[in-house]
């Protein structure tokens, strides 16, 4: 019996070994054809990336040759087949992937099987040593456990304590510093505000409007007549290379101004004796990032840029904000955040001490919550400070007013009119008087900030208040002839609005009543968009044909003459050192006495 | 007539949003190549009463490895379940849903998320916990498609000392920790995001997942089953309730008779060897030990927890929204040049800034709470681990460590005593 126990278990283990060494030849086989199929698709992905177009940039390149080369056939042909090529390739290596994942899949279960079932044939039967006494090996591992897990909680809660402390680990704080009482984030940027005299600021034309947002330039002598058909009075005209219903500004001798095309924006700045386009600078991501604007909009640039003297900023409805130096180096560049406006962002920048404001309101409703007004550092571009504002989106550009010693920040918007210290967008007083969509920017003037809009009422704020002066602080308020687009104008004793229509109406700045009202559309069909402006005697008031209408500013309506530019005008005129500059709907002018 | 308009128009409406959705967003270019743009292809809808059958079928495979494990004691039996398995819920479900992923959603809809947890989702997660409580980790045994793909791989097992594997064993407390804490914020669910083979079973994944998938399977042909013993987050659950369950695996059918062949019958390092009853002396020291560990107990998690405190904001970087916001305040501030994709498509979204750093700073202030939680984990981890180690259980012969085992059922047949049962079993049958 014991013997044929013996015989049949030696019969077994022969069987074992027989069956053992084909399965260990499989599993070989199986191991060589793995590596192959791996070095397969391994050579395949690295011979893809050497010869790939795409990774090589071929394709970039010819595009980038087609851009100077738009009606080059053949490049364009050559880009289709690369990019047929690329997607060729694309399916080739999917399917190519796939297919060697199943061999790799079949290969590593036929290995899997063959080297187990050597195993298992040539596995001995495990005999216990005798000797070892696993109670001690037990006792023994327990002891280095405890000690084990003691380092571990050693190490692990040092390691919390150590990423903690690097620096590098640590979140900054997430915070505008917005509202009232926080302090600038950037306390350097007042600091380093190179001051601009009086003289400068009045001779020059550095934002919407002029030195003060108000539509007053500087007594100096312009004329009164032109005629660019005949070249009368007309000093030069330049080409603008994209539109836009931005208006110039000026400083020294540079005039600057804003284009843009749905897939660009840009910077000019010519030459004020000549006309000469100096530099041009890009702003912003080239692209659409998804404004579509229709045709009720400003167009692709509204925004008026602005300047300090030391450097010229500007804005766009993409929220594209940059500051160059004057020679047209940049500065810094940042975007805000696409801005939520069915007709583009369209309120121009002003700088103040230091600081670059931008009125930013947007959205259906006051309810929104993504409008607000901030403060740039001019320098770094670095937020100083943000201030939210429960207003639907506006039009209007800011002033900054001066109350005795202390300066106000006034914003126009729907449906709030509000103060704010332009130090650190604290609000000081706010009335409650627009209504509709807000366009006409506020002016000051002999001590009351006056406002107005389509729907809602002229009123003249008086700007002493602390909080809601609604009930306390308009002086007085009319709501005749209210403008839609274009901002009223004030010499300190009356105050002239006009609709897009042509409707004049003038008013006295001491009660809010009509001196006169003359409408342009009974002599002829006309529109205004851009704000007028005061100087000396004058108003000048450009009309949306190209034609200024040069009226007396007494209290009768008298218009004194005419000058003409001949192509569409949507941008109000700058006066700056005895010229004038007009943005036309493809030149800038420049009038000025011959 | 009634019957076939209560079947038609069912079938009608599973097949309107196929057929409204095929049309096109956008006209076709006008091509003058004579390119024929191709027929929009959509997706067929998806049966959602899939779910409810994976629910059934992972019911059924549980309620087999049980009896697979007790009643018959069936290596071969468990192992053609685990096939089984590995299978159906590996390479035909494509890893999902899945257990041990579904810890991720059950912390999602337990934090300050607007996450409805799935019923079938929940009942995933709860099904394995409610067996183990009765018969120990049978999911692991054969229904885990995660377990099954390092098991069948097995080829050579090494011998893990104990020390590395109880400190290797901490590993998978801390995932199960972090994957709560991001779960729970809102911010991510490492658990599916970084699972290791799901990458194989869906035969498309990026190249450091396959990468680590190999690793793991390569290490688990030496050292079984590397995933689920050191770094399983839904195995640390498993291992809690199992030290509860009604029915452990007993290695012999019968009496243990020390015979010591059994002694590396297990892969996973899960059985227990037999002790020596303790002296009066270590006793006292023990006990001695213990009292002190207990009343470090409050000391421990405090100081896990403002560990775990101070981390926050290195945590908080898993999200998103935070890193995002990061980027945007150094952009911001001028601290880097350029935009990044993210902060790109951030600034084109009309998303004021301030908007974004309120979320980020809602998703700091939650981390706040989950790292201290997180921290605090550890801490009781590591406690309990020290707990554990001074209590010494007595043992009179081999066991199966109801916590360690996988219930695979490979020790049976390293013990006498079972070949045995089965001779006697083969004789009745005769």
């Amino acid at each position: 019996m014991t013997e044929r126990v013996v015989h049949l278990q030696t019969q077994t283990q022969n069987i074992h070994q027989q069956w053992a060494r084909p399965a260990a030849l499989t599993g070989l086989v199986a191991a060589g054809f793995l590596i192959a199929v791996g070095f397969i698709m391994g050579d395949s992905h690295l011979q893809e990336r050497r010869s790939n177009p795409l990774t090589l940039g071929q394709i970039a390149s010819l595009k980038k040759e087609l851009v100077n080369q738009p009606a080059n056939d053949a490049i364009k042909q050559q880009i289709r087949q690369l990019d047929l090529d690329v997607r060729q390739r694309y399916f080739h290596r999917r399917s190519l992937a796939a297919r060697g994942a199943w061999l790799l899949l079949a290969g590593s279960l036929v290995l899997l099987v063959a080297i187990k079932t050597s195993l298992i044939l040539t596995a001995q039967p495990y005999l216990p040593n005798p000797e070892a006494n696993p109670v001690h090996q037990q006792r023994h591992a327990a002891l280095l456990v405890r000690r084990q897990i003691f380092a571990a909680g050693c190490v692990l809660a040092g390691a919390l304590i150590a990423v903690a402390a690097m620096p590098a680990s640590r979140l900054p704080s997430f915070s505008l510093a917005t509202g009232p009482g926080s302090p600038p984030t950037d306390p350097t940027a007042t600091a380093n505000a190179t001051p601009v005299t009086p003289d400068q600021l009045a001779k020059n034309w550095p934002a919407f409007r002029g030195p003060h947002g108000t539509g007053v330039a500087a007594p100096a002598e312009y004329p009164t007549r032109w005629d660019a058909a005949s070249g009368d009075n007309v000093l030069w005209k330049a080409q603008v290379e994209l539109p836009g219903h931005s208006s110039p500004i000026v400083w020294e001798d540079k005039v600057f101004l804003t284009g843009a095309a749905p897939e660009k924006r840009e910077l000019y700045c010519f030459d004020a004796a000549t006309g000469q386009l100096k530099w041009k600078q890009p702003v912003g991501q080239t692209g659409n990032p998804g404004l579509d604007l229709g045709e009720a909009s400003g167009g692709y640039a509204p925004n008026t840029p602005a300047t300090d003297g030391q450097r010229v900023y500007a804005l766009f409805p993409t929220g594209d904000v940059a500051a160059f130096d004057l020679a047209g180096k940049k500065i810094w560049a940042k975007n805000l955040g696409l801005p939520k406006n069915p007709y583009g962002h369209a309120t121009s920048l002003l700088v103040c001490n230091g600081l670059l404001i931008v009125q930013y309101d947007q959205g259906n409703t006051a309810t929104d919550g993504n409008s607000s007004v901030m403060a740039l550092n001019a320098a770094t571009g670095n937020l100083v400070w943000q201030t939210k504002r429960q207003m639907m989106a506006s039009w209007a550009t800011p002033i900054i007013i001066q109350t005795g010693n202390d300066y106000q920040l006034v914003c126009n918007g729907m449906p709030y009119v509000i103060a704010y210290d332009p130090k650190n967008g604290n609000e000081i007083w706010r009335v409650k008087c627009m209504d509709g969509e807000v366009a006409p920017s506020p002016v000051f003037a002999t001590g009351l900030v006056l406002v107005c809009n389509e729907r809602a009422e002229l009123a003249a704020i008086k700007p002493d208040g602390k909080g809601d002066v609604t009930a306390t602080h308009i002086a007085w308020k009319m709501d005749e002839n209210l403008p839609d687009i274009v901002s009223p104008v004030s010499n300190g004793e009356l105050v002239w609005m006009i609709k897009t229509s042509g409707l004049l109406t003038c008013v006295d700045l001491k009660d809010g009543k009509v001196v006169y009202e003359f409408d342009f559309a009974d002599k002829e069909t006309l529109e205004v968009k851009a704000s007028p402006v005061i100087v000396q005697n004058r108003i000048y008031l450009l009309d949306l044909a190209g034609v200024t209408h040069v009226l007396d500013t007494g209290r009768q309506f008298k218009q004194l003459s005419t000058g003409t530019v001949g192509e569409e005008c949507n941008a109000s005129p700058a006066f700056a050192h005895g010229k004038i500059y007009i943005r036309g709907a493809e030149h800038l002018y420049c009038i000025g006495k011959k | 007539m009634r019957l076939i308009r209560s079947m038609v128009i069912p079938g009608l409406l599973l097949l309107w949003p196929a057929a409204t959705s095929a049309v096109e967003r956008f006209p076709a270019p006008d091509f003058r190549s004579g390119y024929k743009m191709p027929q929009t292809v959509v997706s067929p809808v998806q049966w959602t009463g899939q779910q409810w059958v994976d629910v059934a079928v992972l019911g059924a495979a549980l309620a087999a490895a049980a009896w697979l494990v007790f009643a018959k004691r069936s290596r071969r039996g468990v192992f053609w379940l685990t096939l089984f398995s590995l299978i159906y819920f590996g390479f035909w479900r494509k890893g999902c849903i899945c257990p041990v992923g579904s810890i991720g959603n059950v912390a999602l809809a337990a934090g300050p998320n607007a996450y409805a947890l799935p019923w079938t989702v929940a009942l995933f997660f709860v099904i394995p916990l409610l067996f183990s409580l009765f018969w120990g980790r049978v999911f692991c045994a054969a229904v885990c498609p995660l377990g099954a793909i390092q098991d069948v791989v097995l080829l050579k097992p090494v011998h893990v000392p104990p020390w590395v594997e109880h400190g290797l064993g901490l590993f998978a407390y801390l995932y199960l920790g972090l994957a709560v804490m991001f779960a729970a914020v809102g911010s991510d669910l490492i658990i599916c995001r970084y699972d290791p083979f799901v990458g194989f079973f869906r035969m498309s994944a990026p190249a450091h997942m396959l990468f680590l998938g190999a690793v793991f399977l390569l290490t688990s042909m030496f050292v079984g089953r590397t995933y689920c013993r050191f770094f399983c987050p839904y195995g640390v659950l498993l291992r809690l309730l199992s030290v509860f369950s009604k029915r452990t695996v007993s290695i012999t059918p019968r009496d243990c008779v020390d015979c010591r062949l059994c002694e590396q019958a297990c892969p996973f390092g899960a059985i227990r060897y037999p002790t020596q009853k303790e002296k009066a002396p270590w006793k006292q020291a023990a006990k001695r030990q213990l009292v002190t560990i207990a009343l470090l107990l409050p000391f421990v998690l405090a100081v896990f927890a403002a560990a775990g405190y101070t981390a926050r904001d290195a945590l908080a970087r898993m999200d998103r929204t935070v890193l995002l916001a990061e980027r945007v305040w150094q952009e911001e501030h001028n601290l880097v040049t350029g935009l990044t994709d993210p902060s790109r498509a951030f600034r084109g979204t009309g998303q004021t800034i301030e908007q974004l750093y309120r979320q980020a700073n809602q998703i700091r202030a939650r981390y706040s709470i989950g790292a201290s939680l997180f921290g605090a984990w550890i801490g009781l981890v590591l406690w309990s681990k020290l707990v554990a180690l001074i209590v010494r259980r007595q043992r009179t012969g081999y066991t199966a460590c109801p916590a360690g085992c996988v219930a695979c059922a490979r020790c049976y047949l390293s013990c006498p005593v079972e070949h045995e049962r089965l001779a006697q079993q083969q004789l009745v049958v005769a």
